[in-house]
């Protein structure tokens, strides 16, 4: 018989389940193969040790003290509670201050001088933002003809940003060994 | 696992998915014992386990209206118990954690107090034993073990807690035992009769 057959048969020995022929197969075997019955002796004691370990307990108070860290079914519905009137009075408010600012301040979309006004006031707002992002631009432009200028900046920025991340990662890697040593 | 105050314990059930604390706490009195024993089996350090046992019993009052009747409630338990203690040891494995040695036994750990000292001291070192083979073991080796030789579960039970199929748990426990007497012989736990004496 071959050898991974024989530790077949060995557990399912150990589980109860080999019929009697195939026990004095097994048996027989391993009378006369030594490396089979070193591996069934150390299956046997190992498996004997593991149905003799106790069932173990935690402490005494560990009942109460779990019982105390339980969520309160109570508070919780508070809480969910809370959430919803909160979620609705954020969809409610902007409503209702709608309908107010319309009741007092519509009658003024009425007059014409308003609204050229509010449009004008528009207008001015939209050339700022374009004088903003024409600056943005520039300075981006200028940023670029200084890098060709002087290509030893592409590396101080390299060398910036990984100072960045590796003091990133250090400080990440403290504080969730302290979190796990806690 | 078998237990004899079955109509209590569906009573206390019933009484806690309406929010009676009490009667949790009765199932938690009964049930601490095989939950605690199976996060430090699984976790090898008293202190997490005790935090795990609490977490699984934490899980299992919020999660109650989820709890089916057809299946007994220990499988339900441990299987919150013991898919836990994986996410654990998971997360464990990805952390950089310090490199200290092995933990002493946890004083609340029920060993034999009625013994003397030299039996106290044998149980604690085949407790170590025991402990340190079932560390050398994957995760889900690890599982199957437990739930086969501490709560006597059958390979049906065991599929059902692991969420697998029966033949995998078999695969398991096959390969586990196997692992657990090789590395049983590596820490002389068992004696090497195949080696030749030398006089």
């Amino acid at each position: 018989m071959e050898h991974e057959e024989i530790v077949t048969l060995m557990m399912e020995s150990l589980d109860g389940e080999l019929p009697e022929d195939e026990l004095a197969q097994m048996n027989s075997h391993l009378q006369s193969c030594p490396s089979c019955n070193q591996q069934w002796e150390s299956i046997l004691m190992i498996h004997h040790l593991f149905l003799q370990a106790p069932i173990l307990s935690p402490a005494a108070d560990f009942t109460q003290r779990t019982l105390a860290r339980l969520p309160n079914p109570k508070h919780r519905l508070m809480a969910l509670s809370a959430v919803y009137g909160l979620l609705l009075l954020s969809g409610l408010a902007p409503l209702i201050l709608f309908i107010w600012f319309a009741t007092q301040i519509g009658p003024a979309f009425n007059q014409p001088a308003f609204v050229e006004g509010l449009l004008q006031g528009g207008g001015q707002l939209l050339g700022l933002g374009q004088t903003i992002m024409a600056a943005f631009w520039q300075s981006l432009s200028n940023l670029g003809e200084l890098i060709g200028q002087q290509p030893a900046i592409i590396g101080l920025i390299l060398v910036m940003l990984g100072a960045i991340f590796l003091w990133g990662g250090v400080y990440s890697q403290l504080t969730g060994q302290q979190q796990v040593r806690r | 696992m078998r237990y004899q105050g079955y109509e209590d314990e569906q009573r206390w059930l019933d009484e806690a998915r309406h929010g009676n604390q009490e009667s949790f706490g009765r199932l938690i009195g009964v049930y601490q014992g095989p939950v605690f024993n199976l996060a430090y089996r699984m976790l090898g350090n008293a202190d997490e386990a005790e935090q795990a046992a609490q977490e699984a019993f934490i899980r299992a009052w919020t999660r109650l209206d989820s709890y089916d009747p057809a299946h007994k409630y220990s499988t339900w338990l441990l299987s919150i118990t013991s898919n836990y203690c994986i996410d654990l040891l998971r997360k464990r494995r990805t952390q950089l954690l310090s490199l200290d040695g092995p933990l002493p036994a946890h004083p609340a750990l029920m060993a034999e107090r009625s013994a003397g000292p030299e039996a106290q001291a044998a149980i604690g070192e085949q407790q170590e034993i025991v402990q340190n083979l079932l560390q050398s073991l994957p995760e889900e080796y690890r599982q199957t073990v437990v739930l086969r030789y501490w709560y006597d579960m059958s390979y049906d039970e065991i599929a059902e807690v692991m969420n697998t199929t029966v033949s995998a748990i078999k695969s398991r426990l096959f390969r586990a035992r196997r692992q657990l007497a090789e590395t049983g012989l590596e820490m002389g736990v068992v004696p090497d009769t195949h080696q030749p004496v030398i006089t």
